[in-house]
């Protein structure tokens, strides 16, 4: 589950970028992003963004509800890429995904 | 060392393409081979003849000011036909003179060398476009892009004017919009670039920017307006190239092509099809409800001395 750990690096990445030195001390991958973490509707809007941005997956607006922490994303993802569970691209270098 | 060579499709009448001239030759200075596609009659589906293709970077086209932006393109970026993502731009062809003054404008920044990433953060004085436009400073220093805040709770409209002409490779604007213009600094309308308000004195010397993006709400549309702002910059030399919505658009839609954006920038794409190609979003309504105007391979360099004029522009921030 290469794939998936690197994911869930990236998602911790992109928390700590959005809500810099504003996450509490102790927060793990089933942290609720509102509750625990206190990202508002704004910082979740950036996540999806940055999420799309590292999957190529698009995210409806009315899913968003369901991204509530790094598991419940990556499920969410793994339920979008059936073939691939997780698949990193690497959007932010630049690279195209395939059409 | 010398840039890969590059292939672009100019789609005109005879009559747009020979005051396009200057342009043209700038773009082969730079290594860019131009295809030129003249038509009389119907304006070509651009889209199709970029479908056909397996080598074209970008594509231009030069259609009469009768069309819209919204009907006569589908999105900013076609796919080739090996699935490429190539973009596409339209520049309305209202008068020879207009014309003039955009590819002398598109030519200058073309023949500029400037190779220094930055950009002028705009945005109207609302509480979340000025959490965006920090949140993209950061993004921006993070990615090692030099930005700069002009929003409006920061600059008054002159000022942020005045501070355009200092020739950064690309502004970029987010908040409310209408066809006539941006929503924030009390109204922008595309004649304040060049009707300076009286007793105020405007910079003599205005360099053009590379692109001026508009991440909000109809700028590129044609409802109630002759033409639209976002079509009006390239036209009056305020810059290369111009990016704006044909219709209302979503705040996610516009946060998403932001942090493209961003990520884009900080990646290294060095013109603004390169760009808009890198930050494209997943979301199909973010794609379809923007429009490429004006040059779709203006460099984004910024050069030392406008660099140093950026720098110099004082804000209340």
């Amino acid at each position: 589950m290469h794939n998936e750990m690197e994911f869930r690096a990236t998602i911790r990445r992109e928390l700590r970028s959005i809500r810099r030195d504003k996450l509490p001390p102790d927060w793990n991958d089933e942290s609720h992003f509102r509750d625990d973490l206190g990202l508002d509707s704004l910082d979740l809007v950036e996540m999806v963004a940055r999420l799309e941005q590292a999957t190529g997956i698009f995210v409806p607006d009315e899913d968003v509800a369901h991204l509530m922490s790094i598991s419940a994303t990556v499920d969410y993802v793994r339920a979008r890429q059936p073939a691939s569970p997780v698949t990193v691209r690497s959007a932010l270098r630049g690279d195209e995904a395939s059409p | 060392m010398a840039a890969a060579p590059r292939h672009l499709l100019l789609c005109a009448t005879r009559k747009a393409a020979a005051a396009l001239s200057e342009l043209v030759e700038a773009w082969r200075s730079a290594s860019v081979r131009v295809e030129l596609e003249y038509f009389t009659g119907a304006t070509p589906d651009v889209a199709a003849l970029v479908g056909e293709h397996d080598t074209l970077d970008a594509a231009l086209l030069v259609s009469w000011a009768r069309r819209a932006p919204g009907t006569v393109l589908p999105a900013p970026l076609v796919r080739r036909r090996d699935g490429a993502r190539v973009p596409i731009a339209w520049l309305p062809f209202r008068d020879t003179a207009s014309l003039h003054r955009f590819a002398a404008t598109a030519a200058r920044v073309q023949r500029r060398a400037g190779n220094r990433r930055a950009v002028a953060l705009l945005g109207q004085w609302l509480p979340n476009y000025l959490r965006v436009s920090d949140r993209m400073r950061w993004l921006a220093h993070e990615g090692g892009v030099r930005a700069f805040r002009w929003t409006g709770d920061a600059i008054t409209r002159e000022s942020m004017i005045d501070a355009l002409g200092c020739g950064l490779g690309l502004g970029l604007y987010v908040g409310h919009g209408r066809p006539m213009g941006w929503v924030g600094y009390h109204g922008v309308r595309a004649h304040h670039f060049h009707e300076p308000e009286p007793g105020i004195a405007r910079r003599s010397t205005r360099e053009p920017m590379g692109a001026i993006l508009s991440l909000c709400c109809r700028t590129a549309s044609r409802k109630r307006v002759g033409m639209s702002y976002a079509e009006s910059l390239p036209l009056l030399g305020v810059a290369a190239a111009s990016f704006g919505a044909v219709r209302d658009t979503l705040h996610s839609d516009n946060t998403r092509w932001a942090i493209g954006v961003c990520s884009a920038l900080a990646a290294g794409a060095s013109t603004v099809g390169d760009l808009l190609v890198r930050a494209a979003p997943a979301s199909p309504t973010a794609l379809e409800s923007y429009r490429l105007i004006g040059d779709p391979l203006a460099p984004l360099g910024t050069d030392e001395r406008s660099l140093r004029r950026a720098q110099r522009v004082r804000t209340y921030a």
